[in-house]
C-alpha cells in the first residue's frame, strides 16, 4: 500500500473510543457465589471496587473488533498501491503465444503469468484509454482492436492459448504497429519469455514495454527425429536434449503405428544433447519418439515422423536426347524412363521432361521444361539473353538446399516471364530457374539448355535435379517439419480437392496448390486427395515441436528507446479496497465465531485428533 | 450417623478440660468454686455450732487450743455449650458438616465423662438449643438432632449470642464454631466472654476461602447477604486478598487470646483425629 485516496476518512478511527469505553464500562462478569464477600470487600477495596470503571484488559474480542474497525477505516480511506503506469491513450499488447509459453516453471504457466502482467498494464491505464491485443503465434492476429472496455480486452487475452509452435514476432510487431493511429504512437507492450531470433529482436518496435516471464531453463526434450533407410529397413535417429543444469535420466520409447518397437533408459548430461539410433523394421508407418520426463514443458516430450516407401516413377523424356540428363535418370532407383522425340502430353507418366522440345499446349503430368522450343502454357518468351549474370538466388528454397550454384555459368538463356512462378535463380527480371503450379500439376522451368551451361558439370547438379523431380512428383520430404510451418502440398495428378485432418480432430478443405496454414499443433496431419468425389490418394505429414521453443531459459529483450512512444511514465494508483474489505469480512466472521463460543471448535479438534491417531 | 463408632471409641480416652473453677448444678469431676466433700483439703474455718464434729481438726486443737473445722474442695460437673454457626456462609465446602462433627465429638466426650453438653444452632431463625447430652445415649440423640439441621439463611451471630447469654448459655465452657465471615465478628467475640471457663473459637475456613482458585473478571455474590463485589482476579489482587485474609485471621486470633478464648483454625480438609486428639488437646480444650 503506497497511499490513501481519502485520508480524511482516517478520522473515523475515533470510533475506537466508544468501543474502548464500552469495554471499560462493560460489567458482564460471570457470577460466582461465594460464602461471603466480607473478605473480598477488604481485599479489593483499593484494587477494583473503588474504580468507577474497569481497567481495559486484553480480550480477543476487543482485539478483533479493533482490527475490524481498523480495516473498515482503511477501506473508507481508499488505500492504493502505486505502480508505474502506462501513459498514452492506446496500449497495444503483444502476447507471446509460442510453445515455450506453455512452460510451467511459473504457475499456472508462463502464459498465465503473462495474462496477469497484461491485466496489470491494462489496469494502470488512464480511464478512457483503449487497448488492442495481438497474439504472437505462427500466424499472428489481432485479437481485439482499440477497445476501451477492460473486460473485452481481458476476454481477448484469456482467449490466447500457447501453441506448440514458434511465434512469428516479425509479423506480430508489424500488426502491432499497424494498429497505431498515424501521428499518435501507441504504447506497445511485449509479454514474452524472450524466445525471439536475432532478426526478430531487431524488429522490436523502439520504446516497447517488455514484461518478461519465465524463470528457469529446466527441461528435457525430444529435439530431433530423423527417419530414413537403414541396412535392415527403416531406421530412426532420435536426439534428446537436456536443458537442465543437472544430469537427467529419461525413458525413451519409439512407437511405429502405436506399437512400441524400441525403448531405452538413457542418461543425458546437463545442458547437452544425446543421439540414439533405432532399427524400425521394413514396414512404414507413423513414428513417435517420446520420453517420460517430469519437466516444465511436456509438449516437447514427443517428436513425430512418417515412414514412406517411394513408389516407382514413370518418367518420359521428350527431346533430342541429352547425355547428362539420361546418365542422371539412369541413377534414379526404381525409375522407368521412356524417351520420345515427338511431342507428347505425358498422360500416364509421373513426370515428363521436355528438353529443348516443343511443349504441347496441354501437359497432363508434372513437367520440367528445359529450354523449350515452344514455350509452355503460362510462359512468355520475349527474346534471348546472352551470358546472363545470376543476380538472384532463392537460397532458402528447399529445392536449393545443399545446392551450390556459385560456379554456374550460362552461355545464353531465354528471356521469359512466368506470372505466378517462384524464381529460384534469376538474372535481372528474367527467371533462369522457376517453379509454379498449373491446375493440379507442378511445373519447373530451366531457361537455358544444359549443353549451353556448365550446370551438368557442377557437383550440385544431381542433387538439384533430384530435388526438382521430388518436388514435381510430390514425393519430396515435407517442407514443414515443425509445428507452425505451413504445409506445402504437392497434389497428386488429377487432384481437385484436398481434405486435411488436423491433430485434435479438426478438418479443413483445401484446393490444389493451397498450403495448409493451420499447423500450430504437433502430431500427424492427414491429407486426402480427391478427384471430384473419388479419393485418389493419401499422405501424412508429421510436425514436431520446434527445438528452439524447448530452450526455456528466459532471454533478455533489449529495446531501443523511442521518446515519441508513451511508456511507463505515469504513476498508476491501483485501489486495494477490495482486499481490505475482504479482510474486514474475514475479521467479522472470526469475531462472530469467537463471540458465539467458537461453535464447532471442539468437534474440529476432536476430528483432527482422531485423524492424527494411528488407525 | 454424624460420627463413626470407631472414632467415638477413640474419643473415650478424652474428657473436657477447664482452666478455672466453675460451679455446676450437679457434682461432677471438675473443681468447683464451692467447697465440698472431696478428698482434696482446701482450708480451715472456726467451728460454729451445728458443724459436723467429724470435720473438727483435733491436731490443730491440740496445738492451738482452738476449734477449727477442715474444709475440702467440691467437684462439680461442667456444662459445655457449643454455638454452631449454621448460616449460609457455612454451607460451603462441607464447612457446616465439619463444624457439626467437631461439635458433636466435643459434646460426646463431655457427656461420656459426666458433664452436660448441648449445641446451639444459629441460623436464619435465630438461635435454638439441642437437647442436653448427659450420657452416651443422650449424646447419640443429640447427633440425630444435629443431623436434621439444614444450614442456610442469613444469621446474626452477635444478636444470637446475646440471646444465648441471656438464656444462661455462658455458664460453663462455651465453644463457638463459625467462620466469622461477618463485619460483626468482633462484637460476636465480645459476647463470648467467659472469664476463666476456657472457651474456644473453632474458626472454620475452607481451602477455597484461603486460596481462591478462580481467576478473571467475576461478580462475587454473597451467599448470605446477597451483596456483590466485582473483582478482576489478577495475581496482584489474589496476593492482596491472601495478605488481607491472613491479617484478619491474625486479628481474630489476637482478640480470642485477649478474651481468654482458645483459637483453633479448622478446615474441612482436616483430619478429625488429629484435630481432637492432638491439636485441641494441646490447646487445652480437651485432656
Amino acid at each position: 500500500m503506497d497511499g490513501l485516496l481519502a485520508p480524511a476518512a482516517l478520522a473515523s478511527a475515533l470510533l475506537a473510543i466508544p468501543i474502548l469505553i464500552t469495554y471499560m464500562l462493560k460489567a458482564r462478569r460471570p457470577r460466582q457465589v461465594i460464602p461471603s464477600t466480607f473478605l473480598w470487600q477488604a481485599a479489593t477495596r483499593n484494587v477494583a471496587a473503588s474504580r468507577p470503571w474497569d481497567r481495559i484488559r486484553s480480550s480477543v474480542l476487543l482485539i478483533l473488533q479493533l482490527l475490524l474497525l481498523a480495516a473498515l477505516v482503511l477501506a473508507l480511506a481508499q488505500p492504493y498501491r502505486a505502480a508505474p503506469g502506462v501513459a498514452g491513450d492506446h496500449l497495444v499488447l503483444v502476447m507471446d503465444a509460442s510453445g515455450s509459453m506453455a512452460a510451467t516453471d511459473q504457475l499456472p504457466s508462463r502464459m498465465g503469468i503473462a495474462r496477469i502482467e497484461a491485466r496489470k498494464l491494462i489496469e494502470s491505464l488512464d480511464p478512457g484509454a483503449s487497448v488492442s491485443v495481438v497474439s504472437a503465434n505462427p500466424r499472428p492476429q489481432v485479437m481485439i482492436s482499440s477497445t476501451s472496455s477492460r473486460g473485452e480486452a481481458m476476454k481477448a487475452i484469456e482467449a490466447i492459448e500457447p501453441t506448440e509452435a514458434a511465434a512469428d514476432f516479425a509479423e506480430a510487431f508489424l500488426l502491432a504497429e499497424s494498429l497505431e493511429t498515424p501521428g499518435e504512437p501507441a504504447s506497445i507492450a511485449l509479454l514474452s519469455d524472450g524466445g525471439l531470433s536475432e532478426e526478430e529482436l531487431r524488429l522490436v518496435p523502439p520504446g516497447t514495454i517488455v514484461r518478461k516471464v519465465g524463470t528457469t531453463s529446466s527441461n528435457v526434450a525430444v529435439s530431433g527425429l530423423e527417419v530414413g533407410d537403414g541396412p535392415n529397413g527403416f531406421r530412426a535417429l532420435v536426439e534428446i536434449h537436456n536443458f537442465d543444469d543437472d544430469e537427467r535420466t529419461v525413458d525413451l520409447s519409439v512407437d511405429v503405428d502405436d506399437v512400441e518397437v524400441a525403448s531405452e533408459t538413457i542418461e543425458v548430461a546437463a545442458d547437452s544433447a544425446l543421439e540414439r539410433s533405432f532399427e524400425l523394421g521394413p514396414l512404414g508407418g507413423r513414428v513417435v519418439a517420446s520420453i517420460v520426463s517430469e519437466d516444465n514443458l511436456p509438449q516437447d516430450n514427443a517428436a513425430f515422423a512418417v515412414l514412406e516407401r517411394s513408389a516407382p516413377r514413370k518418367i518420359l523424356v521428350v527431346g533430342p536426347g541429352n547425355f547428362f540428363l539420361e546418365s542422371l535418370l539412369e541413377q534414379i532407383p526404381a525409375a522407368e524412363v521412356d524417351t520420345e522425340e515427338a511431342t507428347d502430353d505425358g498422360a500416364g507418366y509421373d513426370l515428363v521432361v521436355y528438353d529443348r522440345a516443343v511443349v504441347p499446349r496441354r501437359v497432363r503430368a508434372p513437367a520440367l521444361f528445359i529450354a523449350p522450343k515452344v514455350s509452355p502454357a503460362g510462359v512468355t518468351t520475349s527474346g534471348v539473353i546472352k551470358t546472363p549474370q545470376i543476380t538472384y538466388v532463392a537460397a532458402d528454397d528447399p529445392l536449393l538446399d545443399q545446392v551450390d550454384l556459385s560456379e554456374l555459368a550460362i552461355a545464353r538463356t531465354d528471356d521469359v516471364r512466368i506470372p505466378g512462378a517462384r524464381t529460384l535463380l534469376g538474372s535481372g527480371d528474367a527467371p533462369l530457374v522457376a517453379t509454379w503450379s498449373q491446375g493440379s500439376y507442378r511445373r519447373a522451368f530451366i531457361g537455358f539448355s544444359l549443353n549451353e551451361s556448365n550446370l551438368p558439370l557442377q557437383v550440385a547438379f544431381p542433387i538439384f535435379i533430384d530435388h526438382v523431380f521430388s518436388w514435381l512428383t510430390g514425393s519430396e520430404p515435407p517442407s514443414a517439419r515443425h509445428a507452425g510451418d505451413p504445409i506445402e502440398i504437392a497434389p497428386l495428378p488429377g487432384t481437385t480437392a484436398i481434405e486435411a485432418s488436423i491433430p485434435g480432430g479438426r478438418g479443413q478443405q483445401l484446393l490444389p496448390g493451397q498450403a495448409l496454414e493451420d499447423t500450430s499443433s504437433t502430431g500427424f496431419y492427414g491429407l486426402t486427395f480427391f478427384d471430384g468425389e473419388e479419393e485418389i490418394g493419401r499422405r501424412t505429414v508429421a510436425l514436431s515441436f520446434p527445438p528452439g521453443e524447448s530452450e526455456l531459459a528466459p532471454k533478455d529483450i533489449s529495446v531501443r528507446p523511442n521518446p515519441a512512444r508513451p511508456g511507463l511514465t505515469r504513476t498508476a494508483r491501483h485501489p486495494v479496497v477490495v482486499w481490505v474489505l475482504g479482510l474486514a469480512l474475514l475479521l467479522l466472521l472470526v469475531e462472530w465465531w469467537w463471540g458465539h463460543g467458537r461453535p464447532g471448535a471442539t468437534e474440529i479438534t476432536a476430528l483432527l485428533r482422531r485423524e492424527r491417531e494411528p488407525a | 450417623m454424624l460420627l463413626e463408632p470407631e472414632f467415638l471409641s477413640r474419643l473415650e480416652r478424652l474428657s473436657l478440660a477447664t482452666r478455672g473453677r466453675m460451679t455446676g448444678a450437679y457434682p461432677g469431676g471438675h473443681r468447683s468454686k464451692r467447697l465440698g466433700s472431696s478428698v482434696d483439703f482446701a482450708d480451715w474455718r472456726a467451728y460454729v455450732p451445728g458443724d459436723d464434729f467429724r470435720r473438727i481438726d483435733y491436731q490443730i486443737y491440740a496445738r492451738l487450743d482452738r476449734l477449727l473445722v477442715r474444709l475440702y474442695e467440691a467437684e462439680d460437673e461442667v456444662t459445655l455449650q457449643i454455638v454452631l454457626d449454621a448460616t449460609s456462609s457455612m454451607n460451603f465446602d462441607s464447612k457446616f458438616e465439619t463444624g457439626a462433627r467437631v461439635g458433636g465429638a466435643l459434646a460426646y466426650l463431655a457427656a461420656l465423662h459426666g458433664d452436660r453438653a448441648r449445641i446451639w444452632v444459629v441460623d436464619a431463625k435465630g438461635i435454638r438449643p439441642s437437647p442436653w447430652a448427659r450420657s452416651r445415649d443422650s449424646a447419640i440423640a443429640l447427633f440425630k438432632w444435629l443431623d436434621k439441621v439444614e444450614p442456610g439463611g442469613k444469621g446474626d451471630l452477635p444478636t444470637a449470642l446475646k440471646r444465648f447469654a441471656s438464656a444462661g448459655g455462658l455458664r460453663g465452657v462455651t465453644v463457638l464454631i463459625s467462620d466469622l465471615l461477618t463485619e460483626d465478628w468482633e462484637a460476636t467475640l465480645r459476647r463470648m466472654a467467659s472469664p476463666g471457663a476456657g472457651g474456644a473459637l473453632l474458626h472454620v475456613l475452607s481451602r477455597a476461602e484461603l486460596e481462591p482458585a478462580f481467576r478473571g473478571d467475576l461478580l462475587l455474590v454473597d451467599s448470605e447477604a446477597g451483596g456483590t463485589v466485582e473483582v478482576s482476579l489478577s495475581d496482584q489482587v489474589l496476593r492482596q486478598y491472601r495478605k488481607r485474609t491472613a491479617e484478619w485471621m491474625r486479628r481474630v486470633s489476637e482478640t480470642c487470646r485477649r478474651r481468654d478464648l482458645h483459637y483453633e483454625l479448622v478446615s474441612p480438609d482436616d483430619d478429625l483425629d488429629s484435630l481432637l486428639l492432638v491439636r485441641l488437646r494441646e490447646g487445652g480444650l480437651v485432656r
